[in-house]
């Protein structure tokens, strides 16, 4: 993962934002094909019993998917703002640092250095904090990108159970199992993008 | 940045920054003010962003920081307080006084560690080491939301855009000729005060005041006789019609 700068993650966990944001947009695709074929294959009967049982699974693991992209979501948005915040506290500390080169002589310049300690110290606090939430946001990308793998999987699955459903609900319910499978890639594309950002 | 003292007594001294050589071109020259008290010191209509720095080196020739505990922003406009974000990091104890109505937009510009005061719409006082200060409504001039500083043991009237002139960044601080100053101020009114009835009434009042100083937030500062004329000059000014014509 590349080094911390609040400037990078100004840009980059907006950026990370808009992707997750792209993510739970797909994901709620993927709750309504499941829905739907959940339907389907009850209406299929015994021989799409398998689909039915995915399904329960998809609808779940999609629930799952957009709760984790919307907590992602969340916390670039906060790392955001906190970056912005940043960016404000560096101007400043470059802005008193000047005047303190510049304005030696004047009489109460060192009235400058206790407020511009404290305003370093509490900046080297936030860049903890700062570094935190960058290092969980990274961690909770990953875990989506985990669970994507088994959405991707049931996906793949459902597209070999739709093919056993009577000729009557096949071609619906493979075109279903192949919506969802598309999604999920989808989400997983979304993810990535973010996941590329931080290297 | 040339910073001057304007007025002095044994409780309380006025100064007036501005004329910075070193400012970007593009930018629009402000006067910012400042009143020193024994133990506090206000800092008015402070500036924007990208003039933080000068007037941090002025502001430490006069006082140490730490004595800036009041804070004051005639309005929300960028020119005037865009800077909030970076004086709310430097400043530890300081309050904002500004027109209520702006509170939600001026926090955009930062302000976690300052607190703020909301002027009413109909003015309020603040008394500084026994300085009773006044806050004169001056809504649309021109702003909607807009306040002058009185200080009546100075007999000054901090006017914000009201009296502003535009021309080059090294004009004098002080009005000299009354007539020839009119041409740097009569666009700036026409286009930027949007009411003639506002207008009116703010010279009502004003004209009731004792001010031998009228200092506004561009251009030049008006001085006895000087005060006189620009409120009737102003009075007589169509304003909000520059559009039009």
């Amino acid at each position: 993962m590349k080094k911390n700068t609040g400037k990078d993650f100004f840009i980059i966990s907006a950026a990370v934002a808009g992707e997750l944001f792209q993510a739970m947009r797909v994901a709620e695709k993927i709750a309504l094909a499941s829905s739907n074929a959940g339907v389907l294959a009850f209406r299929a009967g015994e021989r799409a019993a398998g689909f039915g049982a995915l399904t329960g699974f998809l609808a779940e693991l999609s629930k799952k998917t957009g709760t984790m992209a919307n907590g992602i979501n969340q916390r670039a948005i906060k790392i955001s703002q906190m970056s912005s915040n940043f960016l404000r506290t560096d101007s400043t500390i470059k802005q008193m640092q000047k005047v303190m080169r510049d304005a030696k002589d004047a009489p109460y310049i060192d009235s400058l250095q206790m407020p511009l300690e404290n305003i370093q110290e509490s900046t080297a606090r936030e860049q903890i904090l700062f570094n935190q939430e960058v290092n969980k946001l990274y961690s909770q990308l990953l875990d989506l990108k985990k669970e994507l793998e088994s959405a991707k999987i049931i996906a793949t699955m459902s597209l070999v159970e739709s093919s056993q459903a009577d000729k009557e609900y096949r071609a619906a319910l493979t075109d279903n199992a192949v919506k969802i499978s598309d999604a999920a890639k989808q989400i997983e594309t979304h993810v990535d993008n973010a996941l590329a950002l931080f290297r | 940045m040339i910073c001057q003292k304007i007025y002095s007594d044994v409780k309380h001294q006025w100064f007036v920054f501005g004329r910075d050589p070193s400012k970007p071109n593009k930018i629009i020259d402000t006067n910012q003010y400042m009143i020193k008290t024994s133990k506090n010191a206000f800092l008015m209509d402070p500036g924007g962003i990208e003039l933080f720095a000068p007037m941090l080196a002025s502001i430490v020739k006069e006082i140490p920081l730490e004595q800036i505990k009041h804070v004051f922003a005639s309005h929300q406009d960028p020119d005037i307080i865009s800077s909030l974000g970076l004086w709310d990091k430097a400043l530890t104890d300081a309050t904002l006084f500004a027109p209520r109505i702006w509170e939600g937009f001026l926090r955009h510009f930062g302000m976690e560690t300052m607190k703020f005061k909301g002027i009413p719409d109909e003015g309020d006082k603040l008394n500084i080491d026994g300085i009773q200060l006044q806050f004169i409504p001056a809504h649309y001039l021109h702003s909607s939301g807009n306040f002058n500083v009185y200080d009546p043991e100075a007999k000054i009237l901090m006017s914000g855009d009201i009296g502003a002139a535009i021309e080059p960044v090294d004009a004098p601080m002080e009005v000299e000729d009354f007539d020839a100053h009119c041409k740097f101020m009569e666009g700036f009114h026409r286009r930027w005060m949007p009411s003639n009835t506002a207008k009116s009434n703010w010279v009502e009042r004003v004209s009731k005041l004792e001010i031998d100083m009228m200092c506004p937030q561009h251009g030049r500062i008006f001085t006895g006789d000087n005060v006189k004329r620009f409120l009737e000059w102003f009075d007589k000014l169509e304003v909000g019609s520059a559009a039009i014509s």
